[in-house]
Formats: structure tokens, C-alpha cells, sequence
């Protein structure tokens, strides 16, 4: 069959280490990118006689995801221990949530993709739960032995298992990068994939498009970078292909993607499947998140992606900027600073997308190192929305404003030292103008006698007269009139109106 | 006052000799060590004898008293710690080899309590591998012997701590009772054994055999001294997400409350067990009408699920005990058998490292919790541990505590359980169901068997229970019983030569 | 009623490695364990829920704060095999 005849059906588990200061269940210190084995204490390293005790913040981050994404949070949940042998994990067992998880249900919706209505695409979620993560391997290549390090052993988890019902490699990165956002804007995980507090395995089958049942789903795991993400799911679905279409039948297997090759590999099949031998934990109570508790969370819940993209769908901004622009709550954060000020989203929207991070993007900082305050850029956008200052001038400022050393002057302040003030009062001009023509009466009688060039001289010298100040329109449209009739004194109202060209991008 | 007369002293009389200056914690030290010198050789209830910590403790303790600091209530007062509390730079191995040389980096819960009350730990004491038997047999060690008759076991699995306390060889002990572990080798060694309700004292420094069912007790030579210890070890602890958070009564207060009045509950179905030694029944017969002269008033109580106790404990308590003891893998820590592959190095390492009943137990835990047999063995038993508890609390409606022997028998001859397993653990049948219910349980001495041809005369202990956070109650009737009677004053004879050992194979157990 | 071969199973799964004498053995004692383990099976449970040890109100959670954890020499010191402050073991496969 040829593969536009099959649909693919991906469900993902992804897994997001909490930003908190200490672990899971120990009051050790977590952290990235430390010696190794400096960030242990006897519970992390499974010592005889250490007890998990549960950590507050990593539980009410847990709220925090959960409403965000609209679960059902349980009043009550219990953690299990899930039993197996490997040296990244001190215990023998990992604790985590099986039957009883603290939420379930629940969606997230997937921004640039939409459901068999129109409507945006929502992925539904199986469940939330809380666990802790394992330590990391060493395997050193040429040596007989692997190293262990435990700094990450505890570090607290949740794990975001979703309904299989991703449509495509692309929806499934785009279901992680808003994922990722989500977490980010709640302030409750880095979520960087590349330093590992972002992970993902992925459930891929396929089916005969338009059928509703599910086909063998194949676990892909360790996916570590949004890129090997869609690489390895496209990799499956066309190894899938593959096997149905040489008439072979799928296995439920457990693979990992080799990049190099551009390919799945199977690691092992159902047949080897571990036993994980899951039972209550008996250390821990049940886990109690009593209903003022989720209360207050939500009462303290950050603007979230979704409804900021909505929010500025609303208020004119084009898609791609609400997007890109709800995507990373730092960004929408500065929006909406800039919004503050009660200049037009569209055109404030723009500046940031354009402009802003166009210059923070070739110096490589982040949205949070700009120098241009959102307050100033509200105050530039304000001026050019009121005709103060041209366009060009408004650029001049936004460059002055970026790259001043001296942070307190504002756009008003720099237009004001700097004469960018725009001069729109067409008898001021009209002065300037006449001077100019008086003073040069050999390039008048050139323009006249046909040489339309030397119009660019007269504009030149008028723009030099008025500083840069005079408002361009305003000064064309009185070289028109005054070169073609200089006894004219028609007041040009047609050229007196603000425009506004500072922000054509 | 002569060593002999200082190893003959109550807890609180130490201590408060300390306290007030009328004896001196180095000398308490030397007179309990120069009675272990005497008895260790035959008694065995050390696994490592901590002299230099114990006598630097005790050097710190007279400072501080000389200086003038206020002392805390176990002032100079020598205590052993069975060997699974975690004590910080003294080996702690929990009996087994798969954590011999293991020098703790962190301080249990328990040691730091002791040592704050400026208590003198004068080392680790033996114990069944991982608290798993009933008769200080399943050791690599040498086993620990009875201090009324070196042939007969101590009990187990706080075998070591029973002794040393009956032995003289430490004033008290801490044990840990997860079926009877602290009162049943109490009962067979003529010492009182405390197993508080679940969650009254922290598990943090414990090393785990069953979580759900693990609890650090006391081995005392009476209920008052019982009482003070409690004192000291209970209350939250936020290391401990299972310790329960309520305040600490005074416990010795409550052991000078009287039973009048007091509801004695027995379960009379139960003393129909097969096994019961009859002289065991009369001794406790015998102790029900002390309570009842005292004022007690006797009822009968109804645990139809109480003859179920044994088989849900074993299915519980392995299953727990094969996941807890994943941890000993010989990577972190332990000594290692290392082999080419890491799986072949785990299996050489654990095989090496766990005894006989141990590696039993691991491997019934691992069968009922596997995903095939979860629901039908561990998902079941933890249903019908409800229903347990749920006839303790309706037996509590009509009873303050109950009372049972703690032990159908006076003592097990060393080397009976080798061969069959299944007949130790039903040794445990009095002693399981306050685990089970989580409830508080005191075993006394209660009298001494006759001796006969057969068998040396040897203590018999009578067990009461009450309610989870009930050891007010329970001290105040096990206190009744004391005050009433003379059994706690008994003491072993003086050492005498053992038996040889009867052989290498020793795989009898519980608790 | 627990086969020498699923005794070695069981092994396998506990990391426990077992000679066919052992495993034999241990089979003949789980079985008779098993056996007296199997009258829980007859009792009634229906709408019983599992045992639940009482717990504390605010199930025990603890506030966000460190600790200090353990120096590396102290928490590498009981290790059998330490190459570059790291917990070394035979050479594995991830899986």
C-alpha cells in the first residue's frame, strides 16, 4: 500500500524535571552540570534506613500543569514503587504513580494544527503522575566498565503520558514545543531537551487511513532534541511501512533511533517485557491535594499559552506572531509590558517580532538581556502612532535605545536630544522650503528646464535645514507645488496629514 | 556501688544517679562491660562491641555533668542498638554480609535520639540477617544464645538485644519488631519488649526488612524503664513521611495509673492453637487473674480474621522484604563480587551476600508481586489485613487491651526450625496481628516453665495490646502486672558452658 | 506447585543466581508456603479496600529547602569500584 494510505497514530510520554531547589523526595540539592556525585545525600544513593519524604513544590508545580491543561485532579493519589536492577538507580526501584495517579484526563492544544472541524487541534491527555528520575550512565568507549553518576538520581519528574491521537512526526514536535512552552510559562521546569529536563519517548503505529482501530504500537525511546523527534518518528512510520507492506506482521517492541542512519532499531520485543513487579509504596502515605490547595494554585496560574495566542488573535496580531509570541512566555510577558502602555497590539506585535528580536537574534541573547525596556518601546511605538517622530527617525531611536549605554534615556528624551522630534506643521516647512528654492535659483531653473533630479538636492537640503525633523511627506508634496507654481500659497492640506510609515516592515 | 550492683540497676536509677552525681557514666560503662566480658563468650548477643565511642560518650557525659549542663533521662545509661539502626561511623551491617564494612556517613533517627538524651551506645547487637526469624539462627555469625540456657535459641529476631539486656551485658536495648521481632525474643528471654503503634516512632535509620509493617521497639528490664525509652524515641519526624504527628504523652505517668477499671480482652478461640504449650496457657491464665485481682474487669473478644494473620503477614512482609532489598546490589556500596558482566556480578554478589531465608523470602515476595499474581496473593492479603484491623477496632469497642501468651511456647531448642521453615512462622501467631492493625503491644515476663529432664526452666511472657496510639493504656496495664507480680526480678543463671553448635545448616525463621 | 524452572525465573527476576540443587529446594519450601498461603484465596473480599496504615494530615510533604548532602569522598567511601569520583561497574547495554 502506498504510505499515503496509511495514517499514523503517535502517542507520547514525555517526561519534564520540576524546577525546584531540592529533590523528589530528599532535601538534596539538585542541579545541571555539576562535578559528578557532588549533588547526592544518603536517601539519592539508596542508603539503608533512608525514607522518601515528599517535596511540597514539586507537587504543587504538578497542580499547576495539571489545571493548565484542564485534568481532573485527584483529592487523593498513591505512589509505587517500580522494581527493576540498574546501577542509575540506587533503590532497585524507582517511585513513581501507577494505578493511582494525582491527574488524569485533560488535553493540550497543539498551535498550527486543527481537529477534523477547523477547530485548533487538541491532544487529549491519559494522565499526569509524579516520579523521580534515575542517575546517569557512563559508557566509556574502549573500556571494560560504565561510571555512574547520581546527581540527577531523585530529581523530581512529572510524566506526561497523552492519549495516542498525534496525527503526524510534525504535530508530535509541535505538541512537545508547546508542551515545552506551557511548563516554561508556569514556571515549573527549564524544559531544555538538549540538557535533558525535557525528554520524550513516543508510542508510533499505524493504520489504514480511516480505520478507527489501533495498530501494534512500537515505543521509541530516549528522544532528546525536537529535530531526532520527528526524524525517528518518520523513521518508524516508514519502517512500519515497510514491514506491512513486504507482508510482514509488526511486534510490539521497544526501539531507540539512530540518527546517523536515519533509523529505528528494535531493543527488545514484548516477549522480554520487564516485570516491574509495581506495588504501593509502602513509605509514603497517600498523596492528599486537598481542594483549597488547587485553589490557590490556579488563583496564582501566569497567563497561559492558549489563551494569550486567543488573546492575540483578538487584538489583530497575525497568526505567526501570536504564535510566535505566546510561545515563549518571556516574550508574551514583554508584550504584554509593551501593551501596558495602550499602543495597538498589531503594530506593537510587529516591532518585537521584527525589529527586537530580529537584533537580539544576530547578538544571540534572549528576549530577558534586551536593553530596550518594554515601557520605551511602548513610548516609540506611541510616538510614531501620534506622528511625532518618522520612521526613519523611530528606527534611529530603536537603535540608539538598544545600543545606549546610559539606560534612563527614553525614546522622547533621545528624539528630543537627538532633534528627531518630526516637524508635520506645513508652514514651517513651507519656510524651509522657500528658503532652500530661494537660495538655489540655478537648480530651480534646472528642474524646471527638465532635470528632475535635482529634485533629491532640494530634499536633501531641506531634510539638512530642519535637521532630519520635517515630516518627508509633507516636504514632497511642497516641492511639487512650489517647483511647478512658486507664487503658490495654497496651504497643501493634502500633505499636512500625519503619516505614518516608521514601522513598514 | 559495686559493678554487680550497678548492672543490677534500673535504667532510671542510672540515670538519675548520673544526673544527681551519685554515680559516674565511665563507671556504669565499666560495670556493663566487665559483665559482658563474662558473658559474650557464651551469650553471642554483640555483632561488634563499639568500646572506644562508648567510653569517649561516657567521658563526654561526666564533662558535660561536671561542667553543670543539665543531662538528658538516659544520662550515662549503656544501651545497645540491634545492628539494623543506622549509627553514624559504627558498622552497621543488619546481620547480613551483604553490608559487612559498611561504616554509616548519616545518623538514624534512633542513635541521634539516644545519644541527645546522653544515653552511652555501647555497640551493635546481633540479630536474625535483616530481621528475618524468630531465633537469632539465620545469621553468618555466630548465633546468639538463650542467657537462661545456652541451647535454647533467644528468639528473634531482636535475639541479640533480648539477651543483652537479660545478660546484664547493656541496661536496655532498641530492637525492631516487624511480627514479634522485639517481643517474642522478650518473652523468651524474661525481659519487657515494647513494640509501639506503627508510626510512633520514626523508621529513619532503620534499616527496612517490611515498611508496612517495621517498628523500632525497646528491650527493658521493666515497664517503667520501657516507658522512659518510648519517651525519648517517640514523635514526628520529618524524615519519616509515615511518623505520626501527635503529641508524646507521658508515658511514665501512665505506668502508675492502676488497672482498676481497666477492660482486659482475650481472645479465647486463639488459645485453642494447636501448638499452645500447656504450661504456657496456665502462666497465662495465671496472669489474667493478677489483672483481674488488680481490678482489671476480663472479657471475652471475637478476631473472626485472626487465624488468617500468619498467611497475610507472609505474604506481605516478603513481598516488602524482596523490594527493599533490591537496593543491595554491590554498586554503591557493600562488598562486590565482581564478575565480567554486571549481571553476572549482581547475581554473584547477592547470592554471596543474603543468607538462606533471606534469598526464601526474596523469592516468595518476588512470585505474589509479580503482575500475574499481584491481585490474587499481595492485592488480596492487603484486603484481608483490613478486615484484621477492622476486628481489632471493633474488639477495642469492649476492651482497652488485649492479652494473649506472646509465644505458644517457652522456648525452641537451637536448631529446631532448620528444616521447616513454615512451623517457625507459625510461632508468630500472637504476635503478627498488632503489626497487621498497626496497634501497640508490650510483651512481660509472666513466669518461668518447670524444669524437667527435657527442658531448663525458662521465662514465659505474657503479651498485651491496645490501640493504635494506646501506650498509655498499655503501660498502664503492663505496669499493673509488674507491680503485681515478681517475674521481671528473675535472672538468668550465671553463664555456663554451651552445647556444641548443632550444624552449619540454620534456615528456621521470622519476623 | 512452583516448578524448579520457575523458581529459577524468580531468581532471575530478584538477581539471585541459583544451581538446579538450590532451586529444587527452595521450589519444594516456596510450594508448601504457598500452599498455606493459598487460604487468603477463599476469603471474601468483595468491596473491601487494600489496608491503609493511618496517615497524617498534609500526607507529610515537606517544604522546598536543602539539606547538606553528602561530601563525595563520604558518599563514594563505602563504594567497591570509584574511577573519576564516579560509581564504576562492568560494561553495560542501555536498554
Amino acid at each position: 500500500m502506498p504510505a499515503a494510505h496509511y495514517e499514523p497514530v503517535i502517542g507520547l510520554e514525555v517526561h519534564c524535571q520540576l524546577e525546584t531547589r531540592s529533590k523528589m523526595f530528599s532535601t538534596c540539592a539538585v542541579g545541571i552540570g555539576e562535578p559528578p556525585n557532588t549533588l547526592v545525600d544518603a536517601y539519592t544513593l539508596g542508603l539503608p534506613g533512608t525514607l522518601p519524604v515528599p517535596n511540597t513544590a514539586a507537587v504543587r508545580h504538578g497542580i499547576a500543569l495539571a489545571l493548565a491543561c484542564g485534568c481532573t485532579i485527584h483529592a487523593q493519589s498513591r505512589f509505587a514503587r517500580k522494581h527493576y536492577f540498574y546501577p542509575d538507580l540506587p533503590k532497585g526501584y524507582q517511585i513513581t504513580q501507577s494505578d493511582q495517579p494525582y491527574a488524569t484526563g485533560g488535553g493540550l492544544e497543539v498551535p498550527g494544527f486543527t481537529g477534523p472541524d477547523g477547530e485548533p487541534k487538541r491532544v487529549p491527555l491519559v494522565r499526569i503522575h509524579f516520579e523521580e528520575d534515575a542517575g546517569k550512565n557512563t559508557h566509556v568507549h574502549g573500556e571494560d566498565h560504565s561510571l555512574v553518576d547520581y546527581n540527577r538520581a531523585g530529581a523530581p519528574l512529572l510524566e506526561i503520558v497523552s492519549e495516542p491521537a498525534i496525527g503526524s512526526a510534525e504535530e508530535a514536535a509541535a505538541y512537545m514545543r508547546e508542551l515545552r512552552t506551557l511548563v516554561r510559562t508556569l514556571g515549573i521546569s527549564q524544559a531544555n531537551m538538549e540538557e535533558g529536563t525535557l525528554r520524550c519517548d513516543a508510542n508510533v503505529s499505524i493504520r489504514p487511513r480511516g480505520s478507527t482501530t489501533l495498530g501494534t504500537r512500537c515505543e521509541i525511546k530516549n528522544l532528546n532534541s525536537f529535530r531526532f523527534l520527528a526524524q525517528a518518528i518518520t523513521a518508524e512510520i516508514r519502517r512500519q511501512i515497510d514491514v506491512l507492506d513486504s507482508g510482514g506482521t509488526l511486534q510490539m517492541a521497544t526501539l531507540s533511533y539512530d540518527p546517523d542512519r536515519d533509523r529505528t532499531r528494535v531493543m527488545r520485543t514484548k516477549e522480554d517485557a520487564a516485570d516491574y513487579r509495581y506495588m504501593p509504596e509502602p513509605d509514603l502515605p497517600p498523596l492528599q491535594i486537598p481542594a483549597a490547595w488547587i485553589e490557590q494554585v490556579r488563583d496564582r496560574l501566569p497567563p497561559l499559552p492558549a489563551a494569550r495566542r486567543a488573546r492575540y488573535r483578538e487584538q489583530g496580531l497575525s497568526e505567526d506572531d501570536a504564535v510566535l509570541l505566546a510561545g515563549e512566555p518571556a516574550l508574551g510577558d514583554y508584550l504584554d509590558e509593551v501593551l501596558r502602555t495602550g499602543v495597538p497590539a498589531k503594530k506593537a506585535g510587529s516591532w518585537v517580532t521584527v525589529e527586537l528580536l530580529g537584533k537580539l537574534r544576530a547578538d544571540g541573547r534572549g528576549i530577558e538581556d534586551s536593553p530596550v525596556r518594554p515601557q520605551a518601546l511602548g513610548e516609540l511605538v506611541e510616538m510614531i502612532e501620534a506622528g511625532e517622530i518618522s520612521g526613519r527617525s523611530a528606527k534611529a531611536i530603536f537603535t540608539t535605545l538598544y545600543t545606549q549605554t546610559d539606560p534612563a534615556m527614553g525614546p522622547r528624551a533621545i528624539a528630543q536630544r537627538d532633534g528627531h522630534r518630526q516637524v508635520s506643521d506645513t508652514a514651517v516647512i513651507e519656510a524651509a522650503v522657500r528658503e532652500i528654492l530661494d537660495a538655489n535659483p540655478k537648480q530651480v531653473a534646472q528642474f524646471r528646464a527638465g532635470k528632475t533630479k535635482v529634485r533629491g538636492f532640494f530634499v536633501g537640503q531641506v531634510m539638512n535645514k530642519t535637521r532630519g525633523q520635517a515630516n518627508p511627506q509633507v516636504v514632497n508634496a511642497l516641492l511639487d507645488r512650489l517647483l511647478a507654481d512658486p507664487t503658490s500659497d495654497e496651504a497643501g492640506n493634502n500633505a499636512s496629514k500625519n503619516t505614518d510609515e516608521g514601522s513598514e516592515q | 556501688m559495686s559493678p554487680e550492683s550497678i548492672i543490677d540497676l534500673s535504667l532510671r536509677s542510672i540515670a538519675a544517679g548520673v544526673r544527681e552525681g551519685s554515680l559516674r557514666a565511665t563507671d556504669v560503662l565499666a560495670a556493663f562491660e566487665a559483665q559482658a566480658d563474662v558473658t559474650e563468650p557464651t551469650v553471642h548477643a554483640y555483632l561488634l562491641r563499639a568500646r572506644e565511642q562508648a567510653v569517649a560518650t561516657a567521658e563526654a557525659v561526666d564533662r558535660a555533668r561536671d561542667e553543670g549542663r543539665s543531662l538528658g533521662p538516659l544520662a550515662g545509661v549503656p544501651l545497645g542498638l540491634k545492628d539494623l539502626f543506622v549509627t553514624e561511623g559504627i558498622e552497621t551491617r543488619c546481620g547480613s554480609r551483604i553490608l559487612e564494612g559498611w561504616v554509616p556517613p548519616y545518623q538514624g533517627t534512633h542513635a541521634a535520639a539516644v545519644l541527645t538524651a546522653d544515653a552511652v551506645i555501647t555497640g551493635k547487637l546481633a540479630m536474625d540477617e535483616f530481621a528475618m526469624g524468630s531465633s537469632n539462627e539465620n545469621t553468618p555469625y555466630e548465633a546468639t544464645r538463650n542467657p537462661w540456657h545456652p541451647d535454647y535459641v533467644p528468639g528473634g529476631s531482636s535475639g541479640g538485644s533480648a539477651a543483652a539486656v537479660a545478660a546484664g551485658s547493656c541496661a536496655a536495648a532498641l530492637g525492631s519488631d516487624t511480627g514479634g521481632s522485639v517481643r517474642q525474643p522478650a518473652s523468651f528471654c524474661g525481659v519487657v519488649g515494647l513494640k509501639p503503634s506503627y508510626g510512633r516512632v520514626s523508621r529513619h535509620g532503620m534499616i527496612a526488612f517490611a515498611s508496612s509493617l517495621d517498628q523500632a521497639g525497646t528491650l527493658t528490664r521493666d515497664v517503667r524503664d520501657a516507658a522512659i525509652l518510648l519517651s525519648v524515641l517517640a514523635g514526628p519526624d520529618p524524615h519519616d513521611a509515615t511518623c505520626v504527628d501527635a503529641p508524646v504523652p507521658d508515658y511514665l505517668a501512665a505506668c502508675d495509673r492502676g488497672a482498676a477499671g481497666l477492660r482486659v480482652g482475650v481472645h479465647r478461640e486463639a488459645l485453642e492453637h494447636e501448638g499452645l504449650d500447656p504450661e504456657v496457657g496456665a502462666i497465662f491464665e495465671r496472669s489474667l487473674a493478677v489483672l483481674a485481682d488488680a481490678g482489671a474487669t476480663l472479657v471475652d473478644v471475637a478476631l473472626p480474621h485472626a487465624r488468617h494473620a500468619v498467611a497475610t503477614y507472609y505474604v506481605l512482609c516478603t513481598a516488602e522484604a524482596a523490594s527493599n532489598l533490591a537496593r543491595y546490589d554491590g554498586v554503591r556500596y557493600g562488598p562486590r563480587h565482581a564478575r565480567p558482566t554486571l549481571g553476572q556480578t549482581y547475581e554473584a554478589t547477592r547470592k554471596a551476600g543474603f543468607g538462606a531465608e533471606v534469598q526464601r523470602r526474596i523469592l516468595l515476595g518476588t512470585y505474589v508481586l509479580r503482575k500475574d499474581s499481584y491481585a490474587a496473593y499481595y492485592g488480596q492479603a492487603q484486603k484481608v489485613r483490613r478486615l484484621i484491623a477492622q476486628d481489632y477496632a471493633a474488639a477495642f469497642e469492649h476492651c482497652d487491651v488485649i492479652a494473649s501468651p506472646t509465644s505458644p511456647v517457652p522456648g525452641v531448642r537451637r536448631g529446631a526450625h532448620d528444616q521447616d521453615p513454615l512451623a517457625m512462622y507459625l510461632g508468630d501467631v500472637f504476635t503478627i496481628g498488632a503489626n497487621l492493625a498497626g496497634l501497640a503491644a508490650i510483651s512481660v515476663p509472666a513466669g518461668l516453665s518447670t524444669a524437667t529432664d527435657s527442658q531448663p526452666a525458662l521465662p514465659i511472657g505474657l503479651q498485651l495490646m491496645a490501640p493504635a496510639l494506646g501506650e498509655p493504656t498499655l503501660l498502664t496495664a503492663a505496669a499493673a502486672h509488674e507491680d503485681a507480680t515478681e517475674h521481671h526480678r528473675r535472672r538468668p543463671p550465671p553463664p555456663s558452658p554451651s552445647s556444641p553448635d548443632p550444624g552449619e545448616a540454620r534456615s528456621g525463621s521470622t519476623t | 506447585m512452583v516448578s524448579r524452572q520457575e523458581c529459577h525465573q524468580l531468581a532471575s527476576l530478584a538477581r539471585l543466581s541459583l544451581d538446579d540443587a538450590e532451586a529444587e529446594r527452595f521450589a519444594g519450601q516456596l510450594g508448601t508456603i504457598l500452599g498455606y498461603i493459598e487460604q487468603l484465596r477463599a476469603i471474601d473480599t468483595e468491596g473491601v479496600a487494600e489496608y491503609l496504615p493511618p496517615s497524617r494530615p498534609g500526607s507529610a510533604l515537606r517544604d522546598d529547602t536543602n539539606a547538606p548532602g553528602l561530601e563525595r569522598e563520604q558518599a563514594l567511601a563505602a563504594t567497591p569500584d570509584v574511577r573519576e569520583h564516579q560509581v564504576a561497574v562492568p560494561k553495560f547495554k542501555e536498554d
